[in-house]
């Protein structure tokens, strides 16, 4: 989570504590131009040493803002001081010198100057500059993050500090050294100096100094997981806030409690307090605090599952943390968009982000074995130059021997820290490496599998439409034939009706009476012909439709007898219409006393006509491949019905070559097919096996190789109606 | 003169019944019918040349009326009676069979009546 980079705003409250930044000081500074404009009227004012202190206050004024002027002005005090041998304000013009080179980053010149200004100040015993220069060189110090260094020169300026009696210098300085070792990681020691430094602040009344003490205190505490004592600091810390309305502090302060607030799972805490350091962060204009409050609101969200609202935060946090490249919160924001796409779903996201977080999490881990190693080689140089210091005022010789051994055996076992700290990076890196390789792979795949499974399904889904739509086409032929005839009847007796109308008028003219009442007979006899005729052709329309709708009917009585019958002259009349030379005999044995079944009569009409389709092409292709020898070959196929206890058989028999072993026991897979290629879709007897089995019934298959083949169907009557 | 009609269509029957009612009246045409190929054969063998005009289905379960025509084109040569084909289909390969087959005259379903009368007429008279 979000780890605030408290000593970026520790130092601008150190350095500015001298002097306020606000308004005042356009004043300030207009006064100071106009006493310089005043002693520019006097003779000899280059030589005055008020002059002088004139010139280097300015130029410590401007340090932060116009670097330019104030390292003119700092070599002109400089300069004049050396002319009249005025080392105050020669070591101060050195000070603000060094000041104004930190500021621009320029650290080599920095050192220069303050070793310059420290030699006059030192010489002169001017304890508070020299307290001064050694404070401000620490700060360089723990800038370039050389932490041995940087805490010598603090310690320096506080013996310095001590002599001259300055508390409030004293209290920087110790804040300073807290500051060092809270960087290191050695947070006992940075909790006992802050505490040291927030004391001497409160002899004083320093309240920028209480409030800095607290803040750093809570940030020390919520590293060390201590979030009690954090929060109870961090609120001393607001308290004193209210007095110096400081808002750095403030958005400091309120980010930090938002963090603790998440650790605590109390979401709506932390978001309530990432808003108001958020908002104090847009009246700072601080870029940094107000991403950071952003994707700390953001991971509350996403800690209370409201992912969509996370996603917006995230999202803005992240998009500031790019603009200014904060590598720390760009890893943050990235770790937790990752989890806020996986969390939806959205796998391409979330491993995009999590490479992305993987990325920043490197380049933070290099900088730090950087500074490990950068640290490891401080500390060794320090230890050395210590020993090298102390063996100035003991016996040289053989000691200073074991001193330059026990040196470079320092030297080497750095280096051998050094070299392990980098293999062990490396392996890591490697595996980091392999690992996504693998992730991306095994991504990959999946992404290709998924594909794979949906065209899959499409088709499945297209087959079984073809299926369907091929067994229609089947029946297409029989339909028009089974069509045409009641069409023609209806058509035939009603033209007859019409001419025995003519007759019976004839007669009944003719006072025939008795004539006449028999042909009435038999116009009574053709109404019901036609009549009859026309539900025939109703009844075919009626099974065509339901054979060709998509979906799955519902179960309702049906006359199994009458539904294989049907089924039976379709698929019948559909192979001839195919197949002028086929023909075969078909025999029907229906049980009457099976009364209705439910059932959905398209699906179930379906099976039958597969099977009775299967049944003739079986009988069609022996009796093709018969020799003259075995002539007195009959194809036929039996469709019988039969009620046993609470079943019903349907039996689908043909007199055909039957089915071989090895082909008997796929005869039930989806595309499974003894037709030539094109011929058959291979879905018949599979879909006929689902629907069976959706009826909760069974289908299975007796044959004897060269006799012929029956397929049965058990039906449960348990649904009889 | 003696017709038999071949059609798995009971309702054939009364069909021509009641088309041909005069000329049954008159004895001027005489009607028989089967319902199936091979019931044809059987007639066929039972009333030896009686029927000299044959009106016969094509798509029939069983046997078809153009193995039925093959039979009787082969078994009845002296003199053979005269075989007219009805189907529902009117294809060109059933036409060219039945044509090749010896089939007299080829008819499309539904039947013209009308003008299968006037046939009739002609050939039996």
């Amino acid at each position: 989570m979000a780890k605030p980079a408290y000593q970026l705003l520790l130092f601008s409250l150190l350095l500015m504590s001298a002097t306020s930044m606000t308004f005042g000081q356009d004043k300030e500074l207009d006064s100071l131009n106009n006493s310089l404009h005043k002693f520019s009227l006097q003779k000899n004012f280059e030589a005055d040493t008020n002059y002088i202190n004139t010139l280097n206050a300015l130029a410590f004024k401007l340090a932060y803002y116009k670097t330019d002027s104030a390292i003119l002005l700092g070599n002109k005090a400089a300069a004049l001081s050396k002319n009249i041998s005025y080392p105050f304000g020669e070591a101060e013009a050195y000070k603000n010198l060094g000041l104004t080179y930190n500021v621009r980053g320029n650290y080599d010149s920095a050192f220069i100057v303050y070793k310059a200004g420290l030699a006059i100040a030192e010489k002169n015993h001017l304890a508070a500059t020299a307290g001064r220069i050694y404070h401000n060189t620490a700060i360089v110090y723990t800038n370039l993050g050389k932490y041995p260094e940087a805490l010598e020169n603090y310690f320096r300026a506080l013996k310095m500090r001590e002599e001259s009696g300055e508390k409030l210098g004293q209290s920087s300085s110790t804040n300073g050294i807290g500051t060092v070792y809270f960087l290191e990681g050695k947070y006992g020691d940075a909790v006992k100096y802050y505490t040291k430094a927030m004391d001497l602040a409160k002899e004083i009344d320093y309240k920028r100094g209480i409030e800095a003490g607290y803040a750093n205190l809570g940030e020390v505490y919520y590293r060390q997981g201590n979030y009690d004592a954090a929060q109870k600091n961090l609120l001393l810390a607001l308290e004193v806030v209210k007095v110096t309305s400081d808002l750095e502090t403030l958005a400091f302060c309120k980010n930090m409690l938002g963090s603790i607030y998440l650790k605590q799972q109390k979401n709506n805490d932390a978001i309530r307090e990432f808003m108001e350091s958020g908002l104090v962060a847009e009246e700072l204009t601080s870029k940094e605090y107000k991403s950071r409050s952003l994707i700390g609101i953001g991971q509350a969200y996403l800690n209370m599952h409201k992912t969509d609202s996370a996603l917006f935060y995230v999202q803005e946090g992240y998009k500031i943390a790019n603009d200014i490249k904060f590598i720390e919160l760009l890893r943050d924001g990235s770790e937790i968009l990752s989890n806020i796409y996986e969390s939806k779903g959205n796998d391409k996201q979330a491993l995009f982000y999590s490479r992305q977080f993987k990325i920043f999490a490197d380049s933070i881990n290099n900088q730090q074995a950087q500074q490990v190693t950068a640290n490891l080689t401080a500390d060794y140089e320090y230890s050395k130059k210590e020993l090298l210091l102390k063996s100035e005022f003991e016996n040289k010789s053989t000691r200073q021997r074991w001193i330059i051994f026990s040196a470079f055996a320092g030297l080497f076992s750095s280096l051998i820290v050094v070299w392990l700290v980098y293999l062990s990076r490396q392996k890591e890196k490697r595996t980091n490496h392999l690992l996504q390789q693998q992730k991306t792979e095994i991504e990959k795949q999946k992404t290709a599998a998924e594909n794979a499974l949906s065209e899959l399904k499409a088709a499945q889904t297209q087959l079984i439409q073809s299926e369907k739509m091929a067994s229609l086409g089947e029946l297409t032929a029989g339909i028009a034939h089974e069509i045409q005839n009641p069409l023609n009847f209806v058509n035939n007796f009603s033209e007859v009706s019409k001419e025995l109308v003519a007759e019976m008028k004839e007669e009944l003219a003719t006072g025939n009476t008795q004539q006449a009442n028999e042909i009435a007979d038999d116009l009574v006899q053709n109404l019901e012909k036609i009549n009859h005729h026309g539900q025939r052709a109703a009844d075919i329309v009626k099974g065509m439709l339901q054979h060709s709708r998509s979906s799955s009917g519902t179960k309702e009585p049906t006359d199994i007898n009458a539904l294989c019958d049907e089924y039976l002259r379709l698929a019948y009349h559909g192979l001839r219409a195919k197949d002028k030379s086929f023909n075969a005999k078909f025999e029907t044995a229906f049980d009457e006393s099976i009364g209705k079944v439910n059932l959905i009569p398209q699906e179930i009409g379906r099976v039958i006509l597969n099977l009775i389709n299967n049944a003739f092409y079986a009988v069609s292709e022996k009796a093709k491949s018969l020799t003259p020898d075995t002539k007195g070959y009959e194809p036929t196929v039996t469709i019988s019905t039969k009620k046993e206890n609470d079943k019903v058989l349907i039996k689908v028999a043909d007199n055909g070559s039957g089915i071989p072993k090895k082909v008997l026991e796929k005869i039930f897979q989806p595309f499974f097919t003894t037709k030539p290629t094109g011929q058959g879709t291979g879905l018949g007897l599979s879909l006929s096996y689902d629907i069976i089995k959706a009826h909760g019934g069974k289908i299975r298959v007796e044959t004897k190789e060269g006799e012929g083949t029956v397929f049965i169907i058990s039906l449960s009557l348990n649904d009889t109606v | 003169m003696k017709i038999l009609v071949v059609d798995d269509e009971q309702d054939v029957r009364v069909l021509f019944e009641q088309r041909f009612r005069k000329e049954m009246r008159t004895g001027e045409m005489e009607f028989a019918f089967a319902f199936s190929g091979e019931e044809a054969l059987v007639f066929m063998e039972q009333h030896n040349h009686e029927a000299v005009l044959i009106l016969s289905d094509i798509n029939m379960p069983g046997m078809s009326g153009l193995q039925l025509l093959e039979k009787i084109k082969q078994h009845y040569a002296a003199p053979p009676p005269i075989v007219m084909m009805i189907t529902a289909y009117g294809d060109e390969e059933n036409f060219n069979t039945a044509k090749r087959l010896g089939a007299d005259d080829f008819l499309t379903k539904p039947v013209d009546f009308i003008s299968l009368k006037d046939k009739l007429k002609s050939i039996t008279t």
